[in-house]
């Protein structure tokens, strides 16, 4: 055994009780548990040599500190007590091998053991009750060894520390303490909400393959990771209760990857059912930070969970738990991969303690031995470096991003006046210099640009979940097929489509898939299909929602929206137009309102949250057949595609995706009301028509028919923009506008142009309010009532279906 | 945030010299603590904003920034003037940056605390709050101006249009 390693770690074991330990003192207790473990592995179990009464104690000595730390001590001071001891023996053992341990490990053992016939106590009464059992009851360290029960004996018989644990297990009750942050830490404390969401994504989607595929020790292995971090750093910041879940869960997934549990579905549901807890822990923290308003951050009772959990991690075999490992050792990694056995790995390492000088590396006896070829021992160590070293990333403050995202734009805007510079043109050598470093800057801006994006799996992978809790609870049998999780889109468009698809999902499990009884009576297979698809079509990213569930009823969608007067009775109306309903406020098409969906929210939220977004829905249907949603999003939100006009002297931007179409009218299309104001008839609708020039004090009032009205979109109604001129579309990087503009209405953003110029970005709904405004301040006589949002749908109905008289509400709103 | 750094600016301004960029407006000399500056550029294109009061001329892009433009002239009720090639932005740095509008820059002044006399009295009609002193060099008298509170008033009255709109 290595001398190297073993002296900082008891170096680190005896600074670390130089301060009187306290069981608060996570951390502390913690690091001692690292070293001990180091202690414990370093002498490997075929390791010849004597030092085995070390390794026994310090695994001993870990089992305490992991009990303390885990709160499961009945007699934490006098366990406490025991540690410095413990850690002298261990110092002393290290230079004398042969000096007795049967004490100390009995005493240890009994500190141990009081800790099981505690255990047992209801939760109520855990906290201050004296033990019920008489052994356990007096201080362990005054126990004698020979008092001791069988327990001790087992312990001192070079039995692994942990098996120790009765073989009848007794189910310990969790007490969770009242959570104090140190409001120091919240910087540390946010770094951890954010890290450990991240960790639940993967948790969530690992969580469903392993319950596929329970016997797949990788994928247990890859699950443990994440939970390991969050225990660790939650034991480091002091949260107890976060810090004790997972370490439960990860103790039943240690379990589980070494075949000493099997991991069932009820395993699987029992572990989600904590993960859920932990995510309303980190909730509750997250809330917490934000308003501290009590000493004490409120969290959720975790008792009942952990009493599951642990009676699942009970019904494991007498094994002992193998010590945690950040790093996978490198036998277990040949042993996985190449294909060698547990053999011929303990016989190499036999083979290197007996080597003088701490022998070769085991990979190398392996290679002699004819047992793996060299590729193989380098790839396992690759892999064992790379689970070492973690994912190749930095966390960059989103900020820095967008301002190296700023100067590329303004790098090539310099570039381009560069590129039509005269002197450029004539000057052959200095274009072609010019035009390399046109490519160069191209590729820094995609680069930068690429920086914000990220990969959708992981938001696709979420749903994994949803549509498995959702089938079970609606009786479903449903199957979830995600394909394009390598898609990448901007992180805040990600963020924000989540919620949206989440319904969509939810929605094609509940309404969309009948019950198997349906399907099978449709001759169906009883199974029902969703699939998730993300895909790049054009500027655009696409999800893709669809089912092979019963599809719309573009009848009694229709029927429906009349009876809520959504829609007159006599339109006519394209499928289209039928299947976008299910979008509109306040309609619901489930019969009945299951505690799922069906409350008449969700499709239109998803709607308004796609609008944010600047993306569109698409839904196509066929009866019978199925449903498919599709959400076409832009790229990104940093960049739009706008149509630039002229308005006046200043050049303004059109969302693009809001231009219905743009035209010169003919004077015979355009009614004026009363001098306040005009529409316009477009396609049998009325539009109010704005001068924009007018409004924005821009310009004069100038004839529609002599320049170009826009059709743009704004919520549910259309209104006509006059403008000057079309000047091309292009796209824009999207800028804020400064605090000072926060109220103007009708501009939602600026861009800035490709000369370098500022144009300000057009919100269709906000110049309808001013619009309404203007008209509204031009009337003389008695003065309507206020615009509000809500009004213009109702009035919209009544607009498009009558002709000429609401003309005059048609201008006024 | 504004208000904490406020304060001891203002006194320390009032007791203490400190480097002044001065600028002229209507044949007036003005000062500007040269801390509060990040930049002095050359007019340019600016962008208009509806709804806004007619000092704030509207926006800027300052190098992928968009930037809010004040003409100072305007803002302290003087006549306007055309931009020529002597106009120049100012961009300062209030907790947010923002260009002023003058007329002409002229230099960097290291301006003594004894040269600096508190603003005078100018009847109860006048407001001079957001006036530091009087800094007197040489013959002339440059207005040495609190920043901050000119363009915070600026806010205030911006609110106040918007109200009544």
């Amino acid at each position: 055994m290595a001398a190297a390693e073993i002296r900082p770690a008891l170096d680190g074991l005896q600074q670390a009780v130089r301060e009187p330990l306290d069981r608060n003192n996570l951390g502390r207790l913690a690091r001692m548990h690292t070293y001990c473990q180091i202690l414990s592995e370093t002498a490997h179990p075929s390791d010849a040599q004597p030092n085995s009464a070390l390794r026994q104690v310090a695994a001993t000595l870990a089992t305490l500190l992991e009990r303390i730390i885990l709160d499961e001590v009945a007699q934490p001071a006098a366990a406490l007590a025991l540690i410095p001891q413990a850690v002298r023996c261990l110092t002393d053992l290290f230079t004398e091998p042969s000096r007795p341990t049967d004490q100390l490990l009995a005493q240890m053992a009994a500190a141990l053991a009081g800790t099981l016939s505690d255990s047992g106590a209801p939760a109520a009464q855990a906290t201050d009750s004296p033990p019920a059992d008489a052994c356990a009851s007096a201080p362990a360290v005054q126990v004698p060894p020979q008092a001791e029960a069988p327990q001790a004996g087992a312990a001192a018989d070079c039995q692994p520390p942990a098996a120790s644990r009765a073989p009848v297990p007794a189910i310990a009750a969790y007490v969770s303490e009242p959570l104090i942050l140190d409001l120091e830490e919240s910087e540390h404390l946010r770094g951890f909400i954010e890290e450990s969401r991240e960790h639940m994504e993967a948790i969530e989607s690992g969580l469903l393959d392993v319950e596929r595929d329970p016997a797949d020790t990788a994928k247990i292995n890859e699950l443990f990771r994440p939970f390991h971090t969050i225990k660790g750093i939650a034991g480091f910041l002091n949260l107890r209760d976060i810090n004790q879940l997972t370490h439960e869960i990860e103790t039943i997934l240690d379990l589980g990857r070494k075949n000493e549990l099997r991991i069932t579905p009820h395993t699987v549901d029992r572990i989600l059912a904590g993960v859920d807890l932990l995510k309303e822990q980190i909730a509750s923290i997250q809330n917490y930070l934000a308003e501290p308003r009590d000493r004490v951050c409120p969290q959720p009772d975790i008792s009942s969970i952990m009493f599951e959990l642990r009676t699942i991690a009970a019904q494991r075999g007498q094994d002992a738990v193998a010590p945690d490992r950040e790093t996978p050792k490198l036998g277990q990694l040949l042993i996985s991969e190449a294909g060698v056995t547990r053999e011929q790995i303990a016989s190499a390492l036999q083979k290197q303690a007996l080597e003088p000088g701490g022998g070769r590396k085991v990979g190398a006896i392996l290679v002699e031995q004819g047992a793996v070829t060299e590729e193989q021992v380098e790839s396992a160590l690759s892999r064992q470096m790379a689970a070492g070293q973690g994912e190749q990333s930095i966390r960059v403050d989103i900020n820095k991003l967008d301002l190296l995202i700023d100067a590329v734009g303004e790098l090539v805007i310099a570039q381009t006046m560069v590129n039509l510079h005269e002197g450029t043109r004539q000057n052959d050598a200095l274009a072609r210099h010019v035009s390399q470093v046109t490519k160069i800057v191209r590729d820094v801006q995609e680069t930068a640009m690429s920086m914000r994006m990220v990969p959708i799996g992981p938001t696709l992978q979420k749903m994994r979940r949803l549509v498995r809790d959702v089938s079970r609870k609606t009786g479903r049998e449903v199957e979830l097929h995600i394909s394009g999780e390598e898609t990448e889109l901007d992180k805040t468009v990600i963020q924000r489509i989540s919620d949206p698809l989440v319904h969509m999902v939810r929605n094609a499990v509940d309404h969309g898939i009948e019950p198997p009884e349906t399907r099978r009576q449709l001759g169906k297979p009883l199974t029902g299909n969703v699939w998730l698809d993300a895909y790049h079509q054009g500027d655009c990213i696409v999800i893709e929602v669809r089912d092979d569930g019963r599809g719309l009823d573009r009848e009694k969608l229709i029927a429906k929206a009349v009876q809520r007067g959504l829609i007159g009775r006599d339109e006519q109306l394209t499928d289209q137009q039928a299947y976008a309903l299910i979008v509109q406020p306040g309609f619901s098409t489930a019969a009945q309102v299951t505690d799922i969906s069906g409350r008449g929210v969700g499709m239109d939220v998803v709607k308004r949250n796609v609008d944010a977004l600047r993306g569109k829905i698409e839904i196509q249907s066929e009866p019978g057949r199925g449903t498919t949603f599709l959400i076409r999003l832009p790229l990104t939100l940093a960049i739009i595609d706008g149509m630039i006009v002229r308005v006046g002297r200043e050049r303004v931007v059109v969302p693009t995706v809001l231009i219905e179409q743009s035209l010169r009218p003919q004077q015979a299309h355009i009614s004026s009301v009363q001098g306040r104001g005009e529409v316009m008839m477009v396609r049998g609708e009325l539009c109010p028509l704005v001068q924009l020039g007018e409004l924005f004090g821009y310009s004069q009032r100038i004839d529609p028919c002599e320049n170009i009205v826009i059709i743009v979109q704004c919520e549910t109604r259309k209104i006509g923009l006059v403008v000057d001129e079309l000047i091309g579309q292009q796209q824009v990087v999207i800028k804020s506008l400064a605090e000072r503009f926060k109220q103007v209405s009708g501009v939602s953003g600026a861009a800035i142009l490709g000369d370098g110029r500022v144009g300000l970005i057009l919100d269709p709904t906000g110049i309808l309010q001013m619009h309404n405004r203007h008209v509204q301040s031009l009337r003389c006589a008695a003065p309507e009532p206020k615009f509000t949002p809500s009004e213009t749908d109702a009035e919209c109905a009544v607009d498009s279906t009558t002709a000429a008289e609401p003309l005059a509400a048609a201008v006024v709103n | 945030m504004q208000a904490v750094m406020q304060t001891p600016l203002t006194q320390s301004a009032a007791t203490r010299g400190g480097k002044y960029l001065t600028f002229s407006l209507a044949n007036e000399e003005y000062g500007l603590e040269i801390l509060k500056v990040r930049e002095i550029i050359g007019i340019m294109d600016i962008t208009a904003v509806p709804q806004m009061p007619e000092y704030v001329k509207g926006v800027i892009n300052l190098r992928g920034k968009v930037i809010p433009v004040i003409d100072l002239r305007l803002k302290f009720g003087l006549p306007p003037a055309e931009y020529t090639d002597q106009t120049c932005i100012i961009v300062v740095d209030i907790g947010t940056l923002t260009g002023i509008i003058v007329d002409t820059v002229q230099e960097v002044l290291d301006i003594e605390a004894t040269q600096i006399d508190p603003p005078p009295p100018l009847g109860a009609n006048v407001d001079t709050s957001f006036i530091l002193g009087l800094g007197k060099v040489k013959d002339e008298v440059k207005i040495l101006l609190d920043v901050d509170k000119v363009l915070s008033a600026a806010e205030l009255s911006e609110l106040e249009q918007s109200l009544q709109g």
